[in-house]
């Protein structure tokens, strides 16, 4: 999900140093993780030093895995959703899902921390389930830190409200954003009040999409429900150009357009951001 | 969601009845879910920390292996 490194971690520390040698978990070497049981080796004892000297050579045998040198911090967090955003199943692990629970405190981290100063979110995914979707783009909509969409092959589905959750969206010339009526799996209770349901829930997308685009609800229902366009379901492919003439999008482009608009947005917030704090602290106090 | 994907629907199913065993462990004070996939080795499954600059750690991301000690003599296991 992240490639920052080594975030309130020094990069010289191996992983492989995280067991140390007493025999536990994690813990530094002569410190118990469980309270009242006395360490396994009093410090000090030959043998159990950290490892954090450990040739690379020595890692990659170990864990499969290259250490890179350590690059300067990045003031950008790159989050990819790719595969599906969670699922109606729980698909085993070798399927591509969004850790949603892992996500989500990872926007309250980059709200949070004064490193990140903008977030960017590339799409390439099948959509998924409806709670997690809105969820992660009502986290990215309340962020105070701007954040840019790219969505790259497919932003299909749920991910559809992911996307224009971000301030400025950009999607490649190929890539395609599926619109199509919500659905649910598994065992459905035959009463009207379900589809009353289902009509509430799909309400809840629209609202989210037509509030934070140019597209109208009407339009985007429309879209939904449309026949003819896909072979075997209702709804609309929508391929590049197509979803900015919607004005579901903001721009056709690719990364080098992502990350200039993204950084333009970080300049003018930090312009901006003298006079807001100073605005921020007459609202306190006007409390 | 409809999944769009090249791989027979066996493959995408395979293992989803594997019983998966998970185990809470604490790795530089933090604790996390881990999957053990080796007697020494655990993948990482979730994060359990109300700390949110624990889920930026590029390190421990979730499907991330960490290596866990092996046991000295006397004890067949580490314990958690």
């Amino acid at each position: 999900m992240s490639d920052r490194s080594g975030i309130g971690r020094p990069p010289s520390v191996s992983r492989s140093a995280e067991s140390g040698s007493g025999g536990e978990i994690g813990p530094a070497p002569g410190k118990s993780p469980i309270p009242g049981v006395p360490p396994e080796t009093p410090p000090g004892t030959p043998g159990e030093a950290p490892e954090t000297s450990e040739p690379p050579a020595e890692s990659l045998r170990q864990l499969g895995e290259m250490r890179t040198p350590p690059a300067p911090q990045s003031n950008i967090h790159v989050m990819t959703i790719i595969g599906q955003i969670e699922g109606h199943i729980v698909l085993p692990p070798q399927n591509k899902t969004t850790k949603y629970e892992h996500v989500i405190p990872q926007l309250v981290a980059v709200e949070q921390n004064p490193a990140i100063e903008g977030l960017l979110v590339v799409l390439n995914t099948v959509g998924g389930d409806v709670e997690a979707g809105l969820a992660i783009a009502e986290m990215i909509e309340s962020m105070s830190k701007p954040a840019v969409s790219l969505v790259l092959g497919g932003g299909h589905s749920i991910a559809l409200p992911v996307a224009v959750s971000c301030r400025y969206r950009i999607i490649a010339s190929t890539a395609t954003m599926t619109v199509h009526p919500l659905r649910l799996s598994g065992l459905v209770i035959g009463v009207p009040q379900t589809y009353e349901y289902l009509e509430k829930m799909q309400d809840r997308v629209i609202k989210f999409v037509a509030e934070h685009t140019r597209t109208s609800p009407e339009k985007f229902r429309e879209l939904m429900f449309r026949t003819g366009e896909l072979v075997r379901d209702v709804g609309t492919v929508l391929v590049g150009s197509d979803a900015v003439n919607l004005g579901l999008m903001d721009a056709v482009g690719g990364l080098s357009h992502a990350l200039a608009a993204l950084n333009r947005m970080i300049e003018e917030r930090r312009q901006a951001g003298a006079s807001e704090q100073v605005a921020g602290r007459e609202a306190v106090r006007l409390q | 969601m409809i999944l769009y994907t090249v791989l027979p629907l066996e493959l995408v199913l395979e293992g989803i009845d594997r019983e998966r065993t998970f185990r809470d462990v604490e790795v530089e004070g933090i604790t996390m879910t881990v999957e053990q996939v080796s007697p020494d080795e655990a993948v990482i499954v979730r994060i359990l920390s109300t700390d949110p600059q624990d889920f930026l750690k590029a390190a421990l991301q979730p499907g991330s292996r960490i290596r866990l000690a092996p046991a000295p003599c006397g004890r067949d296991r580490p314990r958690v």
